[in-house]
């Protein structure tokens, strides 16, 4: 009797090695929150259940949940779990963009400082 | 009892086996019983029997996995009874109940004429030795000899089992033909010597006489190294090593 | 709760697999690393009260192991790395063998099977011998002992089994239990460890939470070399290093390769 195989929905992801897990778990979150796949108001999943999905140390998920609530994403109801604030959304975007002017941009003109390449150079590329 | 739960896979076949095997053996003797060579298969089948009583331990050793049964969360001593009570009460009744049962149901159909008898004692007890210095318990030795291998070899335990075993019958018979010649001997000498005339058959049952007064201190011998054999296996089941 | 003291055993006369082995090791998934004939699979026996110790002793919620008193057996389990199991299926298995250890709990055992797409009702003679190992881990974690102590359990999986028992041990362990996993493959159960132990020569040279080890030091990947580190290393156009905790701000997490050189390198940590 051959063996069926065994369930493939659930595999676990795969982590990138050089950023800490628990930021990674945090930019995952922003994602799904952003995808509306976690909604506003609703509840997030419980520390164990994402430890479970991700293949990840529960004190991980923990300290990402802490950096979540300290950034003001999440809120925790006691006895509920964890819940999407209503300025999710809007904190997300507003850190994505700040993100985008202190860290991206700087590293575009490093890089375009090394490479000589001038601002009228790239300009007919953003439109 | 939860230990019997946990061996009983491995002992089902031999549960079931022993006894057909014992009603099969019987069965063969009793058909037999008026050839020419009867006296032959019974010895064949004795053999057979004591074969089967000697290696009965080894079913402990029929599945591999030594890890499991040495971590089993069960007190040593428990294991030790549960082996010990298996290998010398339950394994020589899987043997012995059926032959018994057998010959109740069939004893009116034996018939066996005098000389037969006479024929069956004189070709057991002179081929092998053991039946002049073994009884109970000095059958009981090989039996303790192949639990103890089996609780304590780790590599090839199954065929070093088997071949412990043999030797330890092997060395009882050769002790056992030893004694027994010896003794003969100095009976011969001492008869022949006083000129007394003894015709051979009176030799013989003298001869068996003399010897089976002696039989003792080789049944004491055997029993001491019975429990000696006994206690390091307890030892063994205690401190197992991987 | 496992204490190891002094714990020292030998196979042959003057070849020692392990020395003086100390350490407390508590709730959590810990990996065991080393490198062949470093005393990993020793160590793993001595725990599971399968060899009794030359010197010292191995501690088990207060009492010793290889007194092998079942109270303490029930709390323990060890699967190696081909073993055998003494039945034909992993149903048979559970008739017999599961009743000994309080805590199974067989719907779990379900659920890891389910996993592995496996029935229970499988004979292990008619396995490959990574299905038959899919099927003594699925075992193994629903027996839910205080103590597990896997040795390569990854051994001879394929990549999603590999990754289902990620999942599982994610899954199936509780913090009040202690999983001990010896393997030289890290990368699989990577970000489930809560602790580590490096065994080098048969010497015990860390036995620490990853909590208490990055207390300590950082692991940091940069671009240029690191200051003062304690271990560096350059793979590609980057250098991994090992430093001490206060000297730079953002640690990744453990990278135990490089951790595990550094400590056969004799760097202390």
């Amino acid at each position: 009797m051959p063996l069926r195989a065994g369930r493939y929905d659930s595999l676990p992801m795969d982590f990138n090695e050089n950023k800490p897990i628990y930021k990674q778990i945090v930019d995952l979150s922003h994602a799904r929150i952003i995808a509306d796949e976690w909604h506003v108001d609703g509840r997030v999943p419980s520390i164990k259940e994402l430890s479970v999905e991700l293949a990840v140390n529960n004190r991980t998920v923990l300290k990402a949940f802490e950096e979540l609530q300290s950034q003001g994403i999440i809120y925790s109801r006691r006895g509920l779990g964890y819940y999407v604030s209503p300025e999710a959304p809007r904190l997300i975007l507003e850190a994505r963009r700040a993100e985008f002017f202190n860290e991206t941009l700087p590293e575009l003109r490093e890089r375009m400082r090394l490479l000589g390449i001038t601002l009228s150079d790239i300009a007919p590329h953003l439109d | 009892m939860r230990l019997l739960n946990y061996y009983m896979p491995r002992l089902k076949k031999q549960l079931i086996l022993y006894p057909v095997i014992s009603v099969f053996l019987y069965m063969l003797i009793f058909f037999t019983l008026r050839w020419d060579g009867a006296p032959f298969i019974a010895l064949i089948v004795y053999n057979i029997i004591y074969m089967m009583l000697f290696f009965g331990a080894l079913i402990f050793a029929s599945r591999n996995g030594m890890e499991i049964d040495t971590m089993l969360p069960v007190d040593w001593r428990r294991k030790a009874l549960f082996l010990l009570v298996y290998t010398f009460i339950v394994v020589p009744l899987l043997v012995v109940v059926p032959i018994a049962a057998c010959y109740m149901l069939t004893r009116q159909w034996l018939v066996v004429s005098p000389l037969l008898k006479e024929a069956y004692a004189a070709v057991s007890t002179l081929i092998s030795g053991r039946y002049i210095t073994c009884t109970v318990i000095g059958n009981m030795l090989p039996m303790a000899v192949c639990l103890y291998c089996v609780t304590s070899i780790r590599h090839n335990r199954i065929i070093l089992s088997v071949v412990w075993t043999i030797v330890t019958c092997m060395i009882q018979s050769f002790i056992g033909g030893i004694y027994g010649a010896f003794i003969a001997f100095r009976q011969g000498f001492s008869d022949g010597y006083n000129g007394v005339e003894l015709s051979s058959d009176e030799i013989a049952s003298r001869l068996l006489n003399e010897i089976s007064l002696l039989i003792t201190p080789m049944e004491i011998f055997f029993a001491i190294c019975t429990i000696f054999v006994i206690v390091i296996t307890c030892r063994a089941i205690k401190g197992r090593q991987i | 709760m496992i204490t190891l003291k002094n714990l020292t055993y030998a196979y042959r006369k003057g070849v020692e697999a392990l020395s003086n082995a100390s350490a407390s090791i508590g709730g959590g998934i810990y990996l065991l690393l080393g490198e062949n004939g470093a005393g990993k699979t020793t160590l793993l026996h001595l725990t599971a009260g399968l060899l009794s110790p030359a010197k010292g002793e191995c501690l088990i919620d207060g009492s010793p192991v290889s007194e092998r008193r079942p109270e303490i057996m029930s709390r323990v389990f060890f699967l190696g790395d081909n073993m055998d199991f003494p039945f034909v299926s992993i149903e048979e298995m559970t008739r017999c063998h599961a009743v000994f250890y309080p805590d199974f709990d067989p719907e779990m055992l379900r659920r890891n099977l389910d996993r592995f797409g496996m029935t229970g009702r499988e004979r292990f003679s008619r396995m490959s011998l990574g299905n038959r190992h899919k099927a003594q881990l699925a075992y193994a974690l629903a027996l839910r002992t205080e103590v597990l102590l896997l040795d390569e359990p990854a051994n001879g999986l394929d990549i999603p089994s590999r990754l289902h028992l990620q999942s599982m041990i994610a899954e199936c362990v509780t913090p009040d239990q202690t999983v001990i996993v010896s393997t030289h493959i890290v990368s699989d159960l990577r970000n489930l460890y809560d602790g580590v132990l490096v065994l080098s020569r048969g010497r015990l040279v860390l036995a620490d939470t990853v909590d208490s080890l990055l207390q300590r030091v950082s692991f940091t990947v940069t671009s240029e070399p690191p200051v003062a580190p304690l271990y560096v290393e350059r793979r590609f156009n980057a250098y991994h290093a090992i430093s001490p905790a206060d000297s730079c701000d953002e640690s990744c997490d453990v990278d135990y390769e490089l951790l595990f050189k550094a400590l056969l390198n004799d760097v202390k940590l």
